[in-house]
């Protein structure tokens, strides 16, 4: 007993300290993050004037379309940003997919990843991502040497043609989405008159 | 391995220089590669990683020195182990609040500066023998040892692997396009290999300056001189 | 994530010693021979996979439910340093032979980075349930295991070896450390 009060007193005493610590820096941390995620959403849907973005709507999945942010420019629907969660190559991954009304891609954003350095990774550079900017419908992931290109084939980066799928699928699956909610969305104004 | 006794006569700033090179942590002692080899991908991140983990053993070592005669024997490794604890805690705090991109790019080895070695062997080889002033110059000295080892593979894996220096600092410097960079260098293998290879040609400069007399005009090899000499 | 993937992940392509780095002192230093290298795995596997539920539960149903998350450094290094303890006394009582294999390594485990690392990738892996935790950590373990029983086999031959002066000792294990590494590269498609 006499040996693990010191270790007891001790450990109060640096939880306290954490915890003060903890108090002070928890609001900064909180304003760091959102900070991060509105540049991260505002250079996604870089075309449109003075977005807004609404509050994230989480859809309780756990992969797949995870949550979305409806935009907003001069009080009319905008656009929509679709966070997907998939498998990479090397394991969990998500992507930021900015879908305007007509349902064509306005940015991507590859937002966590575990892909190797200079090899997978490179599929979620802006090099590649770029590709799928203002096109709409199914994409296609192709190694420009054995095929055509067509306008919704997506050249694959070199050496990391599973990674460069896998963001394809996954964009493909945000823009299923997107154009669900979007036909939602004009179907209950329709309904309203 | 250590001998905290010789050192009781010495002055603080021969603590410090101990640790940078007489001890170093990484080449001489060996501890603490976890760090060295994962987060070394670039420079930057080895400063980051040197300069969070140098705070860290300076303030355990601190405390650890000021409790040390309240510490029961038989519980001083947990107390230890709380203690720096706590402070890892509260760096990682710091970094999530005040330099976001740090944090994110050294991700879980933040918390694993927990149970890097070279901390919790300093605690009890050191800082738990000596008052606080010396423990706080010990905490500098293997800090400073530990980020320059750091520095050192970081900025070869670096250069060879990316083609850059110092990416990610408004000091940025790029290799020409037309030198090839080996990706294999910044992937996994690269560590092991970058880390074996710097340790070889210390190991051989150490070994040419103890036979032949060499000119000590560069630098770095200044620096090592000195090591085999304190030997 | 399905089990398998989880297992595959942490065993092969993301093995915790080559590719993330974790548990290099024990790897380093144990690997000398075979037998103690068998006799180190199997601790480490055995405290990883009962750490890994641990502190996935007191994360779960302590950690988190009280908003108390800020104390998972300190909560975890507590758990597996009382684990590693509690694994100590057990094994004197059931078994002195196992105690004497074993017992050299159990005070190692406590820092080794990757009982720790494994616990933290558990709570930040945002799909995991108590069932993948517990899979991670003996996967983990075992993937420890099996790089310390290849690269023991390996220096167990290099003893052989004229190597050259500078790289004797540390250097061409590092190196050798690194073509194992670059090996398990290979695993990376199969995910």
């Amino acid at each position: 007993m006499k040996t693990a009060l010191p270790l007891f007193i001790i450990t109060v005493l640096v939880t306290a300290a954490i915890a003060f610590i903890h108090g002070l820096t928890e609001e900064r941390i909180k304003t760091n993050e959102h900070a991060a995620y509105t540049a991260a959403l505002s250079a996604l849907v870089i075309g449109i004037p003075d977005p807004v973005f609404s509050e994230t709507h989480e859809t309780g999945n756990r992969t797949g379309v995870v949550s979305y942010t409806l935009v907003t420019s001069g009080g009319e629907f905008a656009a929509v940003v679709i966070n997907v969660r998939f498998m990479g190559d090397q394991g969990p991954a998500s992507v930021a997919v900015a879908a305007s009304t007509c349902g064509s891609v306005l940015g991507v954003k590859v937002t966590s990843h575990e892909e190797t350095p200079g090899l997978g990774a490179n599929a979620a550079g802006t090099d590649f991502l770029s590709q799928f900017t203002d096109k709409s419908g199914i994409f296609n992931v192709v190694r420009t040497a054995n095929a055509r290109i067509h306008t919704n084939d997506i050249i694959a980066v070199t050496a990391a043609t599973n990674t460069s799928r896998a963001v394809a699928d996954a964009v493909n699956e945000a823009l299923r989405f997107a154009s669900q909610l979007i036909l939602k969305f004009y179907a209950e104004i329709l309904a309203e008159g | 391995m250590t001998h905290p006794d010789s050192n009781r006569s010495h002055p603080c700033t021969k603590i410090i220089k101990n640790g940078i090179f007489t001890e170093n942590p990484i080449f001489v002692q060996v501890l603490g590669m976890c760090p060295v080899l994962a987060i070394t991908t670039s420079t930057l991140n080895g400063i980051s990683m040197g300069a969070a983990t140098t705070a860290v053993l300076t303030f355990s070592n601190i405390f650890i020195s000021i409790l040390r005669k309240a510490v029961p024997t038989a519980v001083r490794i947990p107390i230890f182990v709380v203690i720096i604890a706590g402070f890892v805690t509260i760096v990682e705090f710091l970094l999530r609040a005040y330099v976001p991109g740090v944090y994110s790019a050294l991700g879980i080895y933040i918390p694993l500066i927990v149970v890097n070695c070279i901390i919790l062997g300093r605690a009890e080889n050191f800082a738990s023998k000596h008052n606080p002033l010396r423990a706080a110059a010990d905490g500098v000295g293997m800090g400073l040892g530990f980020a320059m080892a750091l520095i050192i593979v970081g900025a070869f894996r670096e250069i060879l692997g990316s083609g850059t220096f110092l990416s990610g600092t408004p000091f940025m410097l790029t290799l020409p396009p037309g030198i090839p960079r080996t990706i294999l260098i910044v992937l996994p293998p690269g560590g092991f290999l970058t880390l074996g290879f710097v340790m070889a040609i210390r190991k051989h400069i150490l070994d040419k300056k103890k036979t032949v007399k060499v000119a000590e005009n560069n630098e770095f090899t200044h620096c090592l001189s000195k090591c085999s000499s304190c030997k | 994530m399905s089990l398998p993937i989880v297992f595959l992940s942490a065993a092969l392509v993301n093995n915790f010693v080559l590719s993330r780095f974790m548990g290099l002192c024990p790897f380093l230093g144990v690997s000398k021979n075979l037998k103690t290298a068998l006799g180190m795995g199997a601790a480490v596997i055995f405290v990883m996979g009962t750490s890994s539920i641990i502190t996935f539960i007191v994360n779960e149903h302590i950690l988190l439910a009280y908003n108390l998350e800020y104390l998972y450094i300190i909560a975890f290094i507590l758990i597996i340093a009382s684990l590693v303890q509690l694994v100590e006394a057990i094994i004197k009582r059931i078994s002195r032979t196992l105690y004497t294999a074993l017992g050299v390594y159990l005070p190692l485990i406590t820092t080794n980075c990757a009982v720790l690392g494994v616990a933290v990738i558990n709570i930040r892996e945002e799909e995991f349930s108590l069932l993948h935790a517990a899979v991670n950590g003996i996967s983990a373990g075992a993937g420890f295991t099996l790089a310390l029983l290849l690269f023991a086999c390996i220096r167990e031959e290099m003893v052989a070896n004229a190597i050259p002066k500078a790289f004797r000792g540390l250097p061409i294990t590092l190196i050798a450390a690194g073509l194992i590494s670059m090996a398990f590269l290979g695993f990376g498609g199969i995910l």
